[in-house]
């Protein structure tokens, strides 16, 4: 409740009417969630919009400046990005449930949103929507993870209250980034009689110190020695499903790719793992080391740059 | 409601990508008409091509592009060629970003 929005516009307190127009724009389209890769984009994206509602507008912005900070119940589910209703599914409870389950949220927002829903008489509830992030390990592997889920019911009192729900969640193995789950039943509740929604969950995976992910394929960087590569060698490769011998042949060259085929993703093709080279040289750091490459220079006449004619 | 769920385990399943959607339902869906939607597929909206055809099927990948560029008309005030054009240059940004990203960890290792 304590946001300051004229910071989150990067705007002074004495901004015309034109300044927040042209900053809104500008912060549109840098953190449109459509654009924008950053992580946090959804996020401030959300609370650009919060702010530009109450900015715009001279009346609420009057009202926001003499508080020093405006109610914002009054402004719950205004702002366009997401479908107004159903907002109040108590937002801020997930915070408290970040750890495992970033944000959760209804409609709008990826596919398969609940707005779309046929019109019967006995209505299912809305679906969810959230994030989850695991590592690549676990995508490889498949997890288990735990979520929390705020879930509104009666109190004692019949009042409606907001709880969380400990949900242990089995992700398949195999899963790539970007992809959803589905959690059947666990969305909101029907009415009249409808199902419950869906639990959507879409998966981000995190990146990996050693691997890199394109679709089903990994790739990942092979450092070699100079005689390893240049006579060929079996060297072990880490691969998400354990060790494996690569086999490189005599004269390769850094920049090369071999390719581990079906060492990648799983899936109904499972993907391969693609491994660069790199040749590292030793530091001629002994009297020894230094006449080798000095033998080497002698009888290996070798002019790396022919390409430059030079 | 109950707490039965507590503790249990319960197994995600994969969306699956494959399921496709018409054309008639994307529309309903989206509350779109169906000229608006030809409009964006005829400005190459979608990777690959769609006959546009009332039993043209949409795949999730397509209805999520197609999500995205309702947002950014809705959101940045982009016209349908103007969507086109973010989601072309972004798809274009993150292959570069990819291979830059690769590229730097090779040179970095």
């Amino acid at each position: 409740m304590d946001k300051d929005y004229y910071q989150i516009m990067g705007l002074a307190r004495n901004a015309t009417e034109k300044d927040i127009k042209m900053a809104y724009r500008k912060l549109a389209r840098k953190y449109h969630p459509d654009v924008s890769k950053a992580p946090d984009a959804e996020a401030k994206f959300k609370e650009l919009g919060e702010a530009y509602e109450v900015l715009k507008d001279p009346a609420k912005r009057a009202a926001y400046d003499q508080m020093g900070q405006y109610a914002r119940e009054n402004q719950q589910g205004q702002h366009s990005y997401r479908q107004p209703h159903h907002q109040q599914t108590s937002k801020a409870d997930f915070a408290s449930a970040r750890d495992y389950f970033e944000s959760l949220f209804s409609g709008g927002f990826g596919a398969g949103s609940g707005a779309g829903r046929f019109q019967d008489a006995a209505m299912p509830g809305e679906d969810y929507h959230g994030k989850i992030t695991i590592s690549l390990e676990e995508a490889y592997q498949g997890t288990t993870r735990q979520i929390q889920i705020p879930v509104q019911q009666l109190n004692k009192h019949g009042q409606p209250e907001v709880t969380q729900l400990t949900l242990k969640v089995k992700i398949p193995a195999g899963i790539k980034s970007g992809q959803q789950i589905r959690l059947a039943g666990q969305g909101a509740p029907g009415f009249s009689g409808g199902a419950k929604g869906d639990l959507y969950l879409q998966v981000q995976v995190e990146k990996h110190p050693v691997f890199d992910v394109r679709e089903n394929d990994i790739y990942t960087t092979l450092a070699v020695a100079p005689w390893e590569a240049a006579l060929g060698a079996t060297i072990v490769v880490p691969t998400l499903g354990g060790h494996v011998d690569l086999k490189i042949p005599a004269g390769s060259q850094g920049g090369q790719t071999l390719r581990l085929k079906s060492r990648g993703l799983p899936g109904n093709t499972p993907g391969d793992q693609y491994v660069m080279l790199k040749i590292v040289i030793p530091q001629p750091t002994t009297e020894k080391a230094k006449a080798l490459y000095e033998t080497m220079a002698k009888e290996m006449p070798f002019n790396p740059r022919a390409k430059m004619g030079a | 409601m109950k707490k039965s769920n507590e503790g249990m385990t319960i197994t995600g399943v994969i969306v699956d990508e494959t399921v496709t959607i018409s054309i008639t339902e994307v529309c309903h869906k989206y509350t779109l008409s169906e000229e608006a939607l030809i409009e964006m597929i005829e400005h190459g909206l979608f990777k690959s091509p769609i006959a546009i055809e009332k039993n043209s099927q949409l795949d999730v990948t397509a209805v999520r592009r197609l999500e995205s560029a309702l947002r950014l008309q809705r959101d940045l005030g982009v016209n349908v060629p103007g969507a086109v054009l973010v989601l072309e240059l972004s798809d274009e940004l993150e292959q570069l970003r990819n291979e830059l990203n690769f590229l730097r960890r090779y040179l970095a290792e």
